[in-house]
């Protein structure tokens, strides 16, 4: 198996204080990995970091074989755009439609070319785009279960439906890679199961890897191949989700 | 602080001559200027024609205020692009061109309409050309400040995710930016209009065009009555845009629920 993501002995800083203090690991295609550890203890700086939202200040990170910290802005997009992100909250633009937020997930697509470019312009809305990308975001609506609402603003949705909304986003996006920031914290329990539910499935459907940060340890082991820990900027748990102690990791990290 | 602030105040009101007694002692003027004005309308001073002339003066005001105030928008939309704070690129590239696009705005925001439109006239001439003129330069000001405020002050979190999935800065302004900054755009444009019908009234006065002019020329011949008149139809146009424009506020507001 190939790793599309590899992160050697990453340290990252702000200021004087140190957030990730050497971290390395590897993920494979195809494997769903979630990461665990109590608040301040560097998993979105990590995810941060992964998508190069951060610089970090020593090792080096790789995503799909190439090194993000060396890529020219050109380049860091179009490995974005392999990458679906979904953040903890506020990822939808307010008073757009749903469908126009879901045709989103196309612009990191082919923005080399100057043609491409012009036609970048038309994807701002649902409105303008072409029929191909829209029919395509009323199909990842119908993955995500929200066809109806597609005319819907997106500032009326509640919270596990705006989730399931940035997941239909990271689909039209075609991903290799989904990592997502703790997708679940804003929601009610049922909302949050239902959300981490369908990350997996589509993940496990499509092939695509995944990578998830959460506060909930159950999530954490029944979401994911394998699982990582933090503490204080480092790795301190990698194994794979089935040889897990759950009562040792809750008294640990709950 | 409180005794400072009187101490302030006694000082600028000594300068400013500010004196009931010669308020007082001038009423004969005022009042002199209200005979003369009242009543405005009298068949035998104010003709069809003067009145007709006034409409189209008035209407060259109205034209001159919309057509500065959109080239104005466009213009200011543009600018305040790049004057807002790390929005077109990243913020510690362009600096530079932040503060000087800033600067820019500033200067045109600063220096008032009157002394633009004193230069415009002597630039492109007497008439209304230099009036829209003004107005687009005084809207560039107004707007270019606001917009690129009302553009940092969005929350960049949704900017954010599109930027993780790798769309351009120029699209992630149009896609994420600007949509969510539009209730803000859309009110401050209308101030603007306002704005730009108040200024447009008085820039007749240095020969900018619009119905300044001729209220300039009757106060010259002590038409008082006839002044009266246009003030009166000055009174009615700002109070007209100024209905209409805060109508459509409350219109753009209540879909922000």
């Amino acid at each position: 198996m190939v790793a599309i993501v590899t992160a050697e002995d990453i340290a990252m800083s702000y200021g004087s204080t140190s957030i990730l203090k050497g971290v390395s690991f590897a993920l494979e295609a195809g494997e769903s990995l979630s990461l665990i550890g109590s608040n301040g203890a560097g998993k979105s700086t990590l995810i941060r970091c992964l998508l190069r939202l951060e610089p970090i200040t020593t090792g080096r990170i790789s995503l799909f074989g190439r090194e993000i910290q060396n890529l020219k802005p050109s380049e860091l997009r179009s490995t974005r755009c392999r990458v679906g992100v979904v953040f903890q909250r506020h990822n939808l633009v307010p008073r757009l439609s749903v469908l126009s937020n879901v045709v989103h997930g196309a612009l990191g697509r082919n923005t080399q070319t100057f043609g491409s470019m012009i036609s970048g312009i038309t994807l701002w809305s649902h409105i303008t785009a072409g029929s191909a990308h829209r029919e395509r975001a009323m199909e990842c609506l119908e993955r995500v279960n929200l066809a109806d609402l597609a005319h819907r603003r997106a500032d009326s949705l509640s919270g596990g439906q705006s989730q399931r909304v940035a997941i239909a986003r990271a689909l039209m996006q075609d991903p290799d890679l989904i990592i997502a920031d703790e997708p679940a914290a804003s929601l009610d329990p049922i909302a949050g199961e239902e959300v981490m539910g369908l990350f997996s499935e589509l993940c496990r459907e499509a092939g695509v890897s995944l990578i998830f940060s959460t506060h909930n340890i159950s999530h954490a082991v029944d979401f994911a191949d394998r699982m990582m820990a933090m503490k204080s900027g480092r790795m301190s748990i990698d194994c794979p989700t089935g040889s897990v102690d759950l009562k040792a990791l809750k008294a640990e990290y709950a | 602080m409180i005794i400072l602030f009187i101490l302030v105040s006694a000082w600028c009101f000594d300068g400013s001559g500010f004196s009931i007694a010669q308020l007082l002692g001038s009423s004969e003027y005022l009042l002199r200027f209200l005979r003369e004005a009242f009543p405005p309308i009298d068949e035998h001073r104010l003709t069809f024609e003067q009145f007709h002339r006034y409409w189209l003066a008035l209407i060259e005001t109205f034209q001159m205020a919309f057509a500065g105030t959109l080239l104005g928008l466009v213009i200011g939309f543009i600018l305040a692009l790049f004057a807002s704070r790390g929005l077109m690129f990243e913020s510690r590239r362009s600096n530079l061109l932040q503060w000087s696009v800033k600067m820019l705005i500033s200067l045109f925001r600063t220096v008032p309409d009157l002394v633009w439109a004193i230069i415009f006239v002597m630039v492109v001439g007497l008439g209304a050309f230099a009036g829209t003129l003004t107005i687009m330069v005084d809207t560039i000001g107004f707007c270019g400040r606001f917009f690129a405020e009302e553009m940092e002050d969005v929350d960049r979190s949704s900017a954010e995710a599109l930027s993780a999935s790798g769309a351009r800065r120029f699209d992630i302004v149009f896609a994420a930016v600007v949509p969510a900054a539009t209730p803000g755009l859309i009110t401050t444009s209308l101030f603007a209009f306002e704005k730009a019908i108040r200024s447009s009234v008085v820039l007749g006065l240095v020969g900018a065009g619009g119905i300044g002019l001729e209220l300039q020329s009757l106060m010259n011949w002590m038409a008082y009555d006839r002044a009266m008149v246009i003030i009166g139809m000055i009174f009615a146009l700002v109070l007209v845009v100024e209905q209409l424009s805060s109508y459509l506020r409350k219109l753009v507001m209540k879909n922000e629920r």
